[in-house]
This record gives structure tokens, sequence and C-alpha cells, in this order.
């Protein structure tokens, strides 16, 4: 009966149901919370979207309600599927949120779309179990003004970031909520706090694009829009659908194509065109939205440009751009966190930008 | 010395054989937390709960374990205990849960736990070892809370992440990072022992 406590037999016997026994009141736990600690995640979710557009909740119930009546999932139609991927440099996860929203529509295409959203983001397996059940874009109306939530995941640095940003159809940000994040907790895991969020709410996006400062770059203000985003070379910038020239080439306003750029625009080294037209450098020309360059150097058209003088041609509403738009201040000592941010939230005002080209709406250039 | 058991196993984690600058243990979780006093608050609490806990437990089966096997059994014991708060957390507090994020797993990680489980849960009876493991805890907590004063207070300029300097005051960024608190740390335990020499040149 007095088993050799150092016997074999009674330490594998002793290992088992020690095992046995701990790990099955954990399962035990594990299994009668699971269901509490679902509900909560499905509305912190809720509340995320929420506090992503700014609406105010008292409590997880209020939220779900608010939740209810005010955000409408987007659905697309099969049609404007394709057209949807907004542009080439569009990375699978876009693809993920904007196929999300299109599910209902499109079953053909569920399959793989999620198969690619499994294989970009690594542990969000459990979001795209909610898109059974929940699109991953909404909308919704607050004070007459339309705006979109979406939710992005992306790799930060030691996991998955997943966020929603919210945005109006005219490319300012509403707001931004992180839903899960793995960072270095008191670095990068700071992403998470109001201070750095606060300065996303009401943030001017350029060309639907943020920059996210770090390092000494963040300490160093901005000085004007314009040095901010140099023209490159002698090369040229333009508005939305133009391609901007490149070499001696020069770009124009809003309606050219890059097949148009050569022969409309003019010898000169330089050249920005267009409302939303960044500075070109060296010796520029600056055009107004339906002027067409001249050549030489400095030479400037249309009525409201300005002609590049200098060494910087700054045209229509570039100028009216304040100090701190289109940039964030990142984590101090987190810079990869930092950058990753911007990588994510730039693939959300993406994805954002798609769904209103996608419903029909004129995208602005902010 | 205090003859008193209790007092005598209080005052040795506490104080003559504290487990961060006497024992030098859990060093990795000083280093991680400290730059935050609230978090440092949380870890802590659960590593002094955690270590009564798997003390309790391994004294009361210490027993039945046989030689062979004996970590691997404090370890499944130590992690248990680190997950069922873990899932109770995230059932019944899940904003504490929230804000707690990976520090909770971390526990786990923790040398003070299992260094109370092999030098005293093994030898001693279940109650005074729950003691002594709740009691190691309040040392470790003690020293980082302290360091995490200094480096928030000077990495942040706020405490519990209330601002606390005026504006002008200029952060320093080394006290956010690791690297600080080895420096802390290290000034903790010249001041401690060179308060202990005279106590411990005369007591033995």
């Amino acid at each position: 009966m007095n088993m050799n406590k150092d016997s074999i037999v009674y330490t594998v016997i002793f290992s088992a149901i020690v095992c046995l026994l701990f790990v099955g009141i954990l399962a035990l736990v594990q299994a009668s919370t699971a269901e509490r600690v679902a509900a909560y995640a499905e509305a912190s979710r809720k509340a995320a979207f929420l506090n992503s557009l700014g609406i105010a909740f008292k409590d997880l119930n209020e939220a779900e309600q608010l939740f209810n009546t005010m955000l409408t999932p987007i659905m697309a139609t099969p049609g404007t599927e394709k057209g949807t991927t907004p542009s080439p440099e569009a990375t699978p996860g876009t693809a993920k949120s904007v196929s999300g929203t299109a599910k209902g529509a499109t079953p053909g295409t569920e399959k793989s779309v999620s198969g690619t959203a499994k294989g970009a983001t690594p542990g969000t397996a459990q979001t795209t179990a909610h898109d059974k059940q929940s699109s991953v874009a909404y909308r919704a109306v607050i004070d007459g003004i339309e705006y979109f939530a979406v939710e992005q995941s992306g790799p930060g640095l030691w996991g998955t970031i997943t966020i929603i940003l919210a945005a109006s159809a005219d490319g300012v940000i509403r707001g931004i909520e992180i839903v899960s994040q793995n960072e270095t907790p008191g670095l990068g895991g700071r992403i998470d706090e109001p201070v750095f969020k606060k300065q996303f709410v009401g943030k001017k996006t350029i060309n639907w694009k943020i920059t996210v400062r770090s390092g000494s770059e963040a300490s160093a203000p901005q000085n004007s829009a314009a040095n901010a985003i140099p023209g490159t070379g002698t090369g040229a910038a333009a508005g939305t659908t133009s391609t901007p020239g490149t070499g001696t080439g020069a770009a124009t306003g809003t309606t050219s194509t890059p097949g148009t750029t050569k022969s409309v625009s003019g010898t000169g080294t330089g050249a920005a065109a267009g409302a939303t037209s960044t500075p070109g450098t060296g010796t520029g020309a600056a055009a107004g939205a339906t002027s067409t360059p001249g050549t030489g150097t400095g030479a400037a058209a249309g009525t409201t440009s300005t002609p590049g003088t200098g060494t910087v041609a700054a045209a229509g509403a570039t100028s009216a751009l304040g100090v701190s738009d289109g940039y964030i201040d990142g984590i101090t000592g987190a810079t990869r966190t930092s950058k990753s941010m911007e990588v994510i939230v730039n693939k959300a005002l993406e994805t954002i930008r798609a769904l209103i080209d996608a419903a029909g709406g004129t995208t602005v250039n902010g | 010395m205090a003859k008193n058991p209790i007092l005598k196993t209080a005052v040795d984690n506490i104080w003559t054989n504290n487990p961060i600058f006497i024992q030098i243990l859990g060093i990795c979780s000083t280093l991680a937390v400290t730059n935050s006093m609230r978090n440092t608050l949380v870890m802590t609490v659960g590593v002094a709960l955690t270590t009564a806990f798997s003390s309790f437990t391994i004294s009361l089966i210490k027993n039945l374990i046989p030689k062979k096997v004996r970590m691997i059994t404090q370890v499944i014991v130590i992690s248990f205990y680190v997950i069922i708060i873990d899932i109770l957390l995230r059932a019944y507090l899940p904003e504490v849960s929230k804000q707690l994020g990976p520090y909770v797993g971390l526990i786990i990680t923790n040398c003070i736990i299992m260094g109370r489980a092999e030098a005293f849960a093994q030898a001693n009876p279940p109650f005074i070892s729950f003691w002594d493991g709740l009691t190691s805890g309040l040392g470790y907590m003690m020293v980082l809370v302290f360091i995490s004063v200094v480096r928030e207070l000077l990495g942040f300029g706020s405490l519990m992440g209330v601002r606390i300097m005026p504006d002008s005051f200029t952060p320093w960024t080394i006290m956010i990072m690791a690297p600080s608190a080895f420096f802390i740390v290290a000034m903790i335990m010249w001041w401690a022992k060179s308060m202990k020499k005279p106590a411990s040149s005369g007591g033995k």
C-alpha cells in the first residue's frame, strides 16, 4: 500500500493527477466565463466605434443602444467591389476592411477575401469572426455631418494593433480609438493614452495622409505646410487625379492625366498646380486649377495662382493649411510603434476614402 | 531579532532578506514596469497574491510531491493561480484587466514566487507559507513603488498619471527607459546595505 514516493509509477501518476486537476479547474473557469468575456469584448468594440466618432455615452448599455441607432453598416455593391480598392499601394489589410463591407452583397468573394485577411494579419482571427455579424465599416451622421468609421489592423512592434478611425468626407479625422495592442507597456503602449489619441480629433489630413513625427522630428515644429511637403527635385505635384510630372515635366489641374502632362506642361524645371498642389522647388511655376503652366522658369498662370519665383511656390488650398495639419506627435521613445500607427492610420484613411468614392461621393482633398 | 515567527518572517522578507536588494530576485519586472506608478502597484499586488496562494498550495501538497517533479509541480501551481487571476479579471473586472494588459501573464515569470516556493513553502506549514509569500510580495512592492515614484516623476513629470511637475519641467527620457531602473536599484542596494552594516556586525 505504501508506495515509494520516488518510484516512476508514483511520479507518473502524481504528475498526471496534478495536471488534470489544475488544468481541469482552469478549463472549467474559462468555459464558465467565456460568455461574459465575449459579451464584454463585443460591447467594448461598439463603445470604441462610438468613441472614435466622438459620441458620448455613460455606460456600455447606453453605448449598445447608441451604436444600434446611430451607426449604419456600410454595404458595398458587387460592382464597386473591385473599384473600391483604393490605390496601387493598397495592402491586404485595407482590402480586408473594404471587403468586409461587401460580404452580404457578394457571397462569392467572401472566401478569398477573408483568406487574405488571415494571411496579412495573424492574430485578428477574432476580428474576422466578428465580420459574420458586423461590418467593419460604419456610417454615422452627427450634427448633419456624415462620418465614416472603419476598423483597421496592422503590425505594431510586438503584435497586431487594431484601431478604429473615424473621418468625415472632407478628410478631417473625427477621432481614433485603440481596440487592441500589445506594445511595450509604458512606451509604445502609450498610444492608448488620451494625450496621444486626442491629437487626432479634428485633425486635417493632407491628401488623406497623416505623418507621425517621432524623436527629434516631434520637437521641431513645422513652420509651414510648404516645408512639410517639398516638391521633389525638378518634378511637380498636382491635385487629386492628376499625376505628378517627373523630370522636366510639370503637372496641371484636377483633370489632367499622365498622357497630357507632357503636352500641357511647359519646359520649366518644376511646376505645381491644382488646389492641393505641393510646392515645387527650384525654378518652380505654380498654376491654378484650370491654368496651363507657362514655359520657362518662374512662370505662373491662372486666376488664383501665385507665381513661383523663388524656391517654393504654393498655390490654392495649400496655403490655407495650418501649422500642424497632417501631423501627429509620436510617443517619445517609441519610434517604431509611432511609425506603425502612421501606417495603420493611413491605411484606415485610404479605406474611408475608398468607401466615400464607392458611395459616389466626391473626395475633397483636405 | 523578533522571536515571534510571524513577525520574524515579515521583517525578514521586507527588510533583512528583501527580495530585491538582498536576494536580487524579480529584477526583470523591476526594469519593465516601474516607469509608471499605477502599473507598478497593480503588478506588485498581483505578485504578492500569487506568491501567497502558490506558497500555501505547495506547502499543502509538499509531502505528496516526488523529488523528480518538484519544480515542475511548483510551476504548474504558480501558473494556475496567475491564469485564474487573469481569467477572473477579464470576466468580472474587464476595465482593470484591460489596464493591466500583459502584466498579469508576466507574473508567472517572476523569480520571487518560485524562490519562496522552493526556499520556504517546501519546508514549512501552509499558513506561515502563505504569510511568507504575502510579505515577500510586500517587500518587493515597497522597493518597486519607490523606484516608480522616482522614474515617473522625472520621466513623465507625473504620478499615477497626474501631472505634478510644472510645465517648464523637461522630462528625463532616460528615466522612461529600462537602464534607469538599474541605477536606482543599485542606489537602493547601496543605501540599504550601508544602513545594515552596524546591525549585522553587532547582531551576529
